[in-house]
């Protein structure tokens, strides 16, 4: 037997029992390798993109919220003014009728009616209230304060 | 002399026919608009060794999904190595090495996988004729017997009786010479026969009826 008969037999045997791919599996394979130019490994830095921009990120804010802002530093104190008190205390109720309009003739009567209606529901206005002793003389002392603030300022 | 050893492949010898440079040049221009990110054009590159890659891949696997994806993978490896394919070369050597050892490692893959998940592998029942259970307990036989063979080995012998290289173009695929590839077939091929004596047989006797 020469040294050729072995390969030959085997070359035999291994061509009985190779698989051959079907039409559909070859199509396949085909369409892949299409694919396979447009599906480049991504570069190994690219692996790492995400974790830098939050480390970026991060790392921006940090150094942000250390330094104040020169908006932050001319931001009013939470502390209310004796005068913004007062102005608070003493705006006017919107009015009921819109700027400009004079209820008139019937129109007003049946107005002043509502009104007489309202009174009869509980009210939860503090203006509407009648102010006790306690409450004049707090007044008195912040309108004091006040006027002394202004002559000051 | 030309040595022409399987169809489209030319190794080594004498000045190359007009047909051969028409080859060459058709090559060249392929792999360059691959480069480029042509798709068809990588896929035309290959197209004509789909098949032998595929029975690679299969021998190598035994698993046609796993051989699928054998091949798949083989050939994006070769397509981020085509830029280092030296023209003139055989191609289906270049691409038959990147089936074989993708081919092997998922190999690997899959039967540390199988072994955890299940460790009596019944083989599958055949509701096929009884000559197609013989064929693939043949199939399996060789399988069993390559698995045996050191890793270089196998390479050899399915680049030799499967992808039908020739010596050069094994020893191109493997990395080594002439002279140690011619080698390694030659042991490869002995170790298999003395273990496949009986299939060989069986297959001489079929082919003589």
């Amino acid at each position: 037997m020469t040294d050729l008969d072995p390969e030959r037999e085997l070359k035999a045997l291994f061509d009985a029992t190779a698989e051959a791919p079907t039409g559909a599996q070859l199509t396949k394979l085909k369409a892949r390798a299409t694919d396979v130019p447009g599906r480049r490994r991504r570069p190994l830095w690219l692996l790492w993109a995400p974790f830098l921009a939050v480390a970026a990120g991060f790392f921006a804010v940090v150094v942000l919220r250390g330094k104040p802002g020169p908006e932050q530093a001319h931001l009013p104190s939470a502390t209310i003014t004796a005068s913004e008190q007062i102005a608070s205390v003493v705006t006017p109720a919107p009015s009921l009728a819109p700027p400009g309009e004079e209820p008139a003739g019937d129109d007003l009567d049946e107005s002043l009616a509502g009104l007489d209606d309202l009174d009869d529901e509980p009210t939860t206005d503090v203006l509407a209230a009648p102010l006790d002793d306690a409450d004049e003389e707090e007044l008195d002392v912040w309108l004091a304060a006040a006027d002394s603030f202004l002559e000051e300022g | 002399m030309a040595q022409h050893v399987c169809p489209n492949v030319f190794v080594t010898g004498a000045p190359p026919s007009d047909d051969r440079l028409g080859a060459v040049s058709l090559e060249h221009e392929l792999i360059s608009r691959a480069l480029d990110g042509d798709g068809r054009a990588f896929a035309g590159l290959v197209e004509p060794h789909l098949p032998v890659l595929y029975r690679i891949a299969a021998r190598a696997c035994g698993d046609r999904a796993l051989a699928e994806d054998a091949v798949q993978e083989a050939l994006t490896l070769a397509f981020e190595r085509l830029s280092g394919y030296e023209p003139g070369t055989s191609f289906r050597a270049f691409l038959a090495a990147f089936a074989v050892r993708r081919a092997q490692t998922l190999l690997r893959g899959e039967r540390r996988r199988r072994t955890r998940e299940d460790a009596s592998d019944v083989p599958p029942s055949l509701p096929n004729p009884a000559e197609l259970a013989r064929a693939l307990q043949a199939a399996q036989r060789v399988r069993d017997a390559l698995a045996t063979l050191p890793e270089k080995r196998r390479a050899v012998a399915m680049l030799r009786l499967d992808a039908e290289l020739s010596y050069a173009e094994i020893a191109q695929a493997v990395g080594t010479t002439e002279g140690s590839a011619r080698v390694l077939v030659h042991m490869a091929l002995k170790e298999l026969r003395q273990q496949l004596a009986d299939l060989v047989r069986e297959e001489e006797t079929s082919e003589e009826r």
